[in-house]
């Protein structure tokens, strides 16, 4: 499995999707930042500025962002038509998809740091007050540990549709709308049932608006109950597309058909 | 040009865009008819409550970032197959296919309407209310669509010029889509910054939204009255928006037909 795993980073240095991580990092935060100039009068500390980036990146678009890069770099093994000679090797579907899971895991925690980077850069070119490094470290550990939890609940819908050739883009379409189902679901009392705004308690996620304290049970019970199911997904998992080589045998199979009956 | 169009829905038979767009419609009328049923609309209630949510929050969101994925694979689909070239040949102009290939955005959009409005009705009725005015929310959904498809047409500019990858382009619908959203949603059109003002005087969501408004803000609360100003008749959008589409309309097909294969 280690050896899958390193074979998945070497492979992640050529795809360009990475830089698209860091582009839509580095947007989230000048959103944040653009949003902040909206808001007349209001004074932005680091942990306002980073909560309004934790926030916008939650609901708006790292659900999509990261289901987007993980159904790339599986689906690029259909692409590029080398899912054949990896499935003879023999790795299984399984092992590559767990191989692959882990591997955007540890993009999606670098993607964190980077988002983090962002934020300060953002935040001292801006001139904004309230700086201490106590607060910094804590706003890392958030941004970690919440892109990590989100992750994790579009963990499902990644499986799922990697078990089929070119299905991502639907996931895609459906972790956007999943995403952003959590700004209603936090408004009304769902923030920790509801899979990505779970982790926001886990992290002591505060923005004035909602209830700042929720149920680390209930977020834990949520997170658990997503890695279950990514569980059974995953162990269910097989490469489920129609290869070429079978729908040639039942386009051959027909035309054979159709000959006997003509010659009758 | 009609032949055109049929050909371009042949192509989308393999892709099942027809299918992708129907369930991108109906995944928003689920958590809106459950806060319909948790009755937390106001004054607005059944029918009416999930029709003017999916009207203002749902198509806003679901549309153009559908569409925009739909682009990216319909502009694409010629270079990965390397069939402009055949198409150029037979000669049929490239205007004329880029033509084509957005009134295919458009019927898909009018699909997407004709999905939210059989969608609003069931969440109605499982609300519990009776469905009323329909031919009017009809009408207002085909409207919406048809403005939200026109704003989703500067993002093809992007799309053909770049000529990158889809995930360059999925990535950029959903920005594009999300900063939109959050200029009409977050109330950004009532700032003072001039800069603010400006951008959401220009950009489609806020203006569609100050239009969607006088007749789904409730009367008489408090965001009725802060968004009274701001209320814009359909003229005002439709001109701006349709100036917004025909400007693009022409980059696109110029950008498009300076390609070669």
């Amino acid at each position: 499995m280690v050896s899958i795993i390193k074979t998945e980073f070497s492979k992640m240095k050529r795809y360009s999707v990475i830089w698209i991580g860091v582009a839509t990092m580095f947007t989230v935060v000048l959103l944040a930042r653009f949003m902040a100039t909206a808001s007349d009068g209001a004074t932005h500390t680091l942990m306002n500025f980073s909560s309004s980036v934790i926030w916008n990146n939650l609901v708006l678009i790292y659900p999509a962002t990261i289901a987007l890069i993980a159904g790339y770099i599986i689906d690029r093994e259909r692409t590029d038509d080398t899912l054949k000679n990896i499935l003879t090797i023999p790795v299984s579907f399984r092992k590559m998809l767990i191989g692959k899971l882990i591997a955007v895991g540890c993009m999606a925690a670098a993607l964190s740091v980077i988002e983090f980077l962002f934020t300060l850069i953002v935040f001292f070119a801006s001139g904004f007050p309230g700086f201490s490094i106590g607060g910094m470290i804590q706003v890392l550990f958030q941004m970690i540990g919440i892109n990590m939890i989100s992750y994790i609940a579009v963990m499902p819908v990644i499986a799922f549709t990697a078990q089929r050739s070119g299905s991502f883009m639907a996931g895609v379409g459906f972790a956007f709308f999943y995403g952003f189902v959590g700004m209603m679901a936090s408004g009304h009392g769902l923030r920790d049932l509801y899979p990505i705004t779970a982790g926001l308690t886990v992290i002591g996620y505060q923005d004035g608006s909602s209830d700042p304290t929720g149920n680390i049970l209930l977020s834990v019970a949520s997170i658990l109950f997503i890695l279950a199911v990514t569980f059974i997904i995953v162990f269910t998992a097989k490469n489920r597309e129609v290869t070429t080589a079978k729908k040639k045998k039942k386009n051959s199979g027909k035309t054979v058909q159709k000959r006997n009956h003509s010659a009758r | 040009m009609l032949k055109l169009i049929q050909c371009e829905m042949r192509k989308l038979k393999r892709k099942h865009f027809v299918s992708f767009v129907i369930f991108a419609a109906l995944l928003f009328p689920i958590p809106f008819t459950a806060l319909v049923l948790a009755g937390s609309m106001g004054n607005f209630t059944g029918f009416e409550a999930v029709f003017g949510l999916l009207v203002t929050m749902g198509m806003p969101i679901m549309l153009p970032a559908v569409l925009g994925i739909i682009a990216a694979m319909l502009f694409f689909m010629e270079r990965d197959n390397d069939t402009l070239k055949n198409l150029r040949i037979i000669p049929t102009s490239p205007a004329k296919i880029a033509t084509a290939k957005i009134a295919v955005l458009y019927i898909l959009g009018l699909i997407f309407a004709f999905a939210t409005m059989v969608s609003s009705m069931v969440g109605g009725l499982i609300a519990g209310s009776e469905l009323t005015n329909i031919g009017g929310n009809f009408g207002i959904a085909i409207i919406t669509a048809l403005l939200y498809t026109t704003s989703i047409l500067p993002v093809v500019i992007a799309i053909v010029g770049f000529n990158r990858s889809y995930i360059f382009s999925v990535i950029l619908t959903f920005f594009y889509t999300m900063f939109d959203f959050m200029l009409a949603y977050g109330g950004l059109f009532a700032t003072t910054d001039p800069m603010m003002k400006m951008i959401t005087n220009i950009m489609p969501a806020p203006i569609i939204y100050r239009w969607q408004a006088v007749r789904f803000v409730d009367p008489g609360t408090p965001a009725y009255s802060v968004m009274e100003p701001y209320f814009l008749p359909l003229w005002l959008v439709a001109l701006t928006v349709v100036i917004i589409g025909v400007l693009s309309y022409l980059a696109i097909v110029r950008i498009y037909s300076k390609r070669e294969s």
